[in-house]
């Protein structure tokens, strides 16, 4: 006998798959057309798979289990507890993005990164997720539909098997990348601070293109392992009060101990080369406003300098990109924005001299070591199509600086060779909201009538970028 | 000389509408005249350009305030009464009958310190019962998005979509200031209401007999 019945199972599946479809209904009324369609796409097909699925389950086992009551009542139960799970997921995981989602009014930014990410693949619906934890981050679900309906399919019979396959079909029509972008919400209305989402974007990228499988060290720094390897096997176990001085040697093989320091350091080095590979193309493709708003970021978020199993410490990061802006062709001429890098490369060369690496950072952080003009040949070979350099820098930023400066948006320029406006890219806006903010603030400050507040000034500032992102943008897909 | 004075200026006399040629010429200008940006030539005529619908909105909401008294008022009060919302290209505002939304043009605007300018409401729009705006003069100098009054004084609500042509910016030649005003700040999207700022009301005030 279960504690609970079967009538009671099925009671709860409907009133979970109704209540969820009114959910999403009026969610998806809270967003402007178009946002997350792909998204709630999926989870409609989803729910109506669960639907199928239970319906044609309960009609084969009452047909195959009818004379053994008993044994109908367990598994009725147990596929609506596989359907419960399901709708579980889209209640805790899913709807919550969807609602967040609903919040956003980032729209302004939105086409642009659109365009950015369309560049490598077609294949990608994008959501912006504002937070109020400060951090950024990128979720990207791959053929999640798929993989929902996949589960339910493992416990499906020929029939269901069968009634499923529509929902599938449709499922695989679905845009392989779902992914979300998340974003603090305290950093919505700065474009300069947004800028930290070419990192995230950089992320989707390193997945979609398996940058990361290709890039990651096939061998670990042989020496530092065997001291981590020897230091964990001399480290002394907990046995409680009055008990025998034991240590990881005395327990348990060298060949576990060093398997499961082999495991810890493999995981940490994957997580720390796919945050180095995101950092260097996000350099490439930004250029310079990449190490200021990530300067920034780690300030703002009072991050000690140190390493954890998911990130290289703030030091390591910012030296990376400093050295990639360096091979890019920046820090040798006397511009502004060559002074202002020169300057970080100096305070965070020192500070990165005095980076202490312990026990698997420091394995880490040698493999890497030794492993790092190689990595960047080949993430190179990446953005070389798209890297902007120095060159292409002293192009494009000045005209849009000036205008900057003059507290005018600037969308859009003549350009005299082909007698055209020509709207002005997304990376110049950054680079000199970048650059003003950085080096000559005060010429900007000067466009406003005097005793007025600062922060409303910089706010001001970061509109004028907004605007000229949003209508850039407008002006590049005008047909 | 002004920031926002280019060198290619022709002399006419003050108060002149002026010409599509003109108009074109001075929008190359890198800091001179700017209304930007410009979707399709066909938006530049003589005399006047056109402007189209931003993606911000302030509207009015309902709020425990009885009245609005605009001395009392001090800045976020002026929130309690008004919002922002976005609209995102493709979707559109519902502005209903006899309702009163503040809207922004899309394109910015800068005027050099020798030409102002007036906001018109397209006709089209005007005779579905749309008004656009009631301060229609833009100063020489001025730079921003302009803030436009929108209500709908018709019968049927109507849908304002972002990008869409609601109006035009007559350009005329002005005598030039001597230099560029200083901003208070340099609006992108519609501005609440700052009347609560007006140094007049102290002095108001000061009359009163109690």
């Amino acid at each position: 006998m279960q504690s609970i019945d079967q009538k009671t199972y099925l009671s709860v599946v409907d009133q979970k798959l109704y209540a969820i479809r009114k959910l999403t209904k009026d969610l998806q009324r809270a967003l402007p057309s178009q946002v997350s369609a792909q998204f709630i796409r999926a989870l409609v097909l989803i729910t109506s798979a669960v639907e199928t699925f239970l319906l044609f389950r309960v009609n084969y086992l009452r047909a195959t289990l009818g004379a053994d009551p008993a044994e109908l009542e367990v598994q009725i139960a147990f596929n609506a507890r596989v359907a419960l799970r399901i709708l579980g997921t889209i209640h805790q995981q899913y709807l919550p993005l969807l609602h967040a989602g609903s919040r956003h009014n980032e729209y302004l930014v939105y086409p642009s990164i659109d365009r950015a990410v369309k560049l490598f693949t077609s294949e990608v619906e994008l959501t912006l997720i504002p937070d109020f934890e400060y951090n950024y981050a990128f979720v990207g679900i791959e053929t999640f539909a798929l993989r929902e309906i996949d589960k339910l399919e493992k416990h499906s019979d020929q029939a269901t098997q069968a009634a499923l396959a529509g929902v599938k079909k449709d499922a695989a029509a679905i845009k392989r990348w779902i992914t979300f972008l998340h974003f603090p919400m305290a950093d919505r209305d700065s474009a300069l601070s947004l800028c930290i989402l070419a990192h995230e974007l950089a992320h989707l990228v390193d997945k979609h293109m398996g940058l990361y499988q290709e890039l990651i060290p096939k061998e670990l720094d042989k020496d530092s392992f065997e001291r981590l390897v020897a230091a964990r096997r001399s480290s002394p176990v907990q046995t409680g009060p009055g008990g025998p001085q034991l240590t990881l040697e005395t327990l348990f093989t060298k060949a576990w101990v060093e398997n499961q320091c082999y495991l810890a350091c493999t995981q940490m080095l994957e997580n720390w080369v796919r945050e180095i590979i995101a950092d260097i193309l996000a350099v490439h493709a930004i250029g310079p406003a990449c190490y200021f708003a990530f300067n920034d970021f780690f300030a703002y978020m009072g991050s000690e300098n140190r390493s954890s199993r998911t990130h290289p410490p703030a030091a390591f990061r910012l030296l990376g990109m400093l050295d990639e802006l360096k091979d890019m062709g920046y820090m040798i001429s006397s511009e502004m924005v060559d002074i202002a890098l020169t300057a970080g490369l100096q305070r965070v060369t020192s500070d990165a001299t005095h980076l202490k690496y312990a026990e698997e950072a420091e394995v880490v952080q040698k493999t890497i070591q030794t492993n790092q003009t190689d990595l960047l040949a080949k993430i190179r070979k990446v953005t070389s199509k798209y890297s902007f350099g120095a060159s292409r820098y002293q192009d494009s930023v000045p005209t849009v600086l000036n205008r900057l400066k003059a507290g005018i948006a600037p969308i859009e320029f003549y350009d005299e060779k082909s007698d055209v406006m020509r709207p002005a890219s997304v990376r110049a806006i950054l680079n000199a909201g970048w650059e003003l903010y950085k080096t000559d603030l005060t010429s900007f400050y000067a466009n406003f009538k005097a005793g007025g507040e600062e922060l409303e000034r910089l706010d001001n500032l970061n509109q004028l970028l907004f605007k000229a992102v949003e209508a850039s943008e407008v002006k590049r897909q005008w047909r | 000389m002004t920031e926002l004075e280019g060198d290619r200026k022709p002399q006419r006399p003050t108060g002149a509408v002026l010409s599509r040629e003109v108009l074109l010429q001075r929008l190359k200008g890198d800091l001179d005249l700017i209304v930007s940006p410009i979707l399709e030539d066909s938006q530049v005529g003589d005399g006047s350009i056109d402007i189209s619908l931003g993606t911000r909105f302030i509207r009015s909401r309902r709020s425990k305030m009885t009245k609005i008294d605009f001395p009392k008022l001090d800045k976020d009060g002026i929130r309690d009464f008004q919002e922002s919302v976005v609209v995102p290209f493709g979707d559109e505002y519902i502005l209903h009958p006899r309702s009163f939304v503040l809207g922004c043009t899309f394109e910015f605007i800068a005027l050099p310190s020798d030409i102002c300018g007036f906001v018109l409401s397209r006709s089209s729009y005007g005779r579905a019962g749309l008004l656009i705006a009631t301060a229609t003069f833009v100063h020489p100098g001025w730079r921003g998005c302009l803030t436009l009054e929108l209500e709908n004084l018709g019968e049927i609500p109507i849908s304002l979509k972002p990008l869409s042509t609601v109006g035009q910016l007559v350009l005329l030649n002005a005598s030039k200031l001597p230099e560029q005003p200083a901003a208070k700040l340099i609006p992108v999207g519609p501005t609440f209401t700052a009347l609560n700022e007006d140094p007049r009301w102290k002095k108001i005030e000061a009359l009163s007999p109690r």
